[in-house]
């Protein structure tokens, strides 16, 4: 207990440090409340954020109140807000003493990343990647282009590993564009249905004005729009011949195109699985909660919801249902494209390789350069498919715990 | 009156890990 805090309640309130550490920020109609150290969020009306101002300058409950009640213009119940805001976790003491860490990347160092010459280069990239595209022919990424060396299972290798540390480097300018606005984001490896994916947790956006927020959730694929760029500059060098580069060269460049197109493309279509522009839409359509909205429309329109499902599905706001009406049918298409995509085009091809790679393994020619080609290309592949398995048990068994508790 | 909170969702910015 915070020995400023006075309450006249017959029952302790349990605020103390968890109540300084408590974030208010004004956004739409109402406020955000929330704790960058636990990362966990919430909106309230204005009256709430009233309240939370006036309790930490203050500590005092009944003044609080009366803050809250006279932005409310009515009388406000202030013990149980305060009660609902302890259930939910957001006035537990913080897990780490507040001694400040010197940031690895200042804000001013990260800034140089996203100021204004920088957007003008990523706009640059973007228009000039296009251009070259639809332009010229000879320059337009295709399916082929992966297999830049003689050997098709040695290039399915390369360009495994150079598409995800290009995957990293998304992943930093996320993180980047955070430390730009003095966040601190959080990398997590996770999935998205049954595709492995990096994730940089930037919750802490929500805090921010909606207007800024949209650099941060553009900046992976404006990193990737350079890349692109400088990969199709230099296949068009080599193709040219003007640059004296060898054909080697211009070959790995256009893999390197073809994995940003890609991964860029990746970004547009997989909306419905949160993807950089998903984030991106849901602040355009001044959405709070809308992919749990969504998930429990979809479920409402399949299978049915349960009880505490339809009693969640109703505290979600309202626009965030309205929105999620539409979306839901965007979402819903997207998972049955999905599951397609994985019956048809996944399972067969992990099964064509494990066909080829089996026999090249069971040789156990440990001299060839093909078995130790067919070993990486097990491991990346099982690595790749399996990671997503791992990740969904260890959801379950929090989720299970969680409940249990 | 009772304050309504309501739950933000969590702002995860992704790349898929390439299965080109």
């Amino acid at each position: 207990m915070d020995e400023t805090t006075e309450t006249t309640s017959s029952e302790p309130l349990a605020v103390g440090h968890g109540l300084r550490r408590l974030v208010v920020a004004d956004e739409d109609d109402g406020c955000v409340l929330g704790r960058p150290d636990l990362g966990r969020y919430v909106t309230v009306p204005p009256a709430g954020g009233a309240f939370v101002r006036s309790l930490q300058d203050h500590g005092d409950l009944v003044r609080a109140t009366r803050a809250a009640t006279e932005v409310a213009g009515e009388e406000v119940d202030g013990e149980d807000f305060v009660r609902a805001l302890a259930g939910m976790g957001l006035l537990t003491d913080p897990e780490v003493d507040e001694t400040r860490t010197r940031p690895l990347v200042t804000p001013g160092v990260a800034g140089v990343f996203f100021g204004r010459v920088a957007w003008c280069v990523y706009a640059v990239a973007v228009l000039g990647s296009l251009l070259a595209i639809l332009s010229t022919p000879a320059l337009r990424p295709g399916y082929s282009d992966v297999w830049f060396l003689r050997d098709k299972a040695l290039s399915s290798l390369v360009v495994g590993l150079v598409g995800i540390a290009l995957a990293g480097v998304h992943e930093l300018w996320h993180w980047l564009a955070g430390r730009a606005e003095g966040l601190s984001g959080r990398f997590r490896v996770s999935r998205r249905g049954v595709f492995l994916v990096f994730e940089t947790d930037l919750t802490e956006v929500v805090t921010m004005p909606r207007a800024r927020r949209h650099g941060i959730y553009l900046a992976g694929m404006a990193v990737d729009s350079v890349i692109l760029a400088m990969a199709l500059l230099v296949e068009w060098l080599a193709l040219s011949g003007s640059g004296g580069l060898p054909a080697g060269v211009g070959r790995f460049a256009a893999a390197v195109a073809f994995i940003k197109v890609v991964g860029i493309g990746q970004q547009w279509a997989m909306v419905f699985l949160r993807s950089d522009v998903y984030a991106l839409l849901a602040n355009l359509l001044g959405c709070h909660n809308l992919y749990r909205a969504t998930w429990l429309t979809t479920k409402r329109r399949t299978v049915g919801l349960t009880t505490p499902e339809s009693d969640e599905l109703a505290r979600i706001g309202e626009h965030d249902r309205a929105v999620a009406a539409w979306f839901g049918w965007v979402h819903l298409s997207g998972l049955v494209a999905v599951a397609a995509m994985v019956v048809f085009w996944v399972v067969p091809y992990l099964a064509g390789m494990v066909r080829w790679l089996v026999p090249v393994l069971a040789r156990g020619d440990v001299g060839s350069g093909q078995f130790w080609t067919a070993a990486g290309l097990l491991t990346l592949t099982a690595v790749t498919w399996l990671t997503p398995v791992v990740v969904a048990v260890r959801e379950r068994r929090l989720r299970l715990a969680g409940r249990l508790l | 009156m009772k304050i309504e909170i309501r739950e933000v969702e969590n702002t995860r910015l992704t790349v898929w890990v390439p299965e080109e």
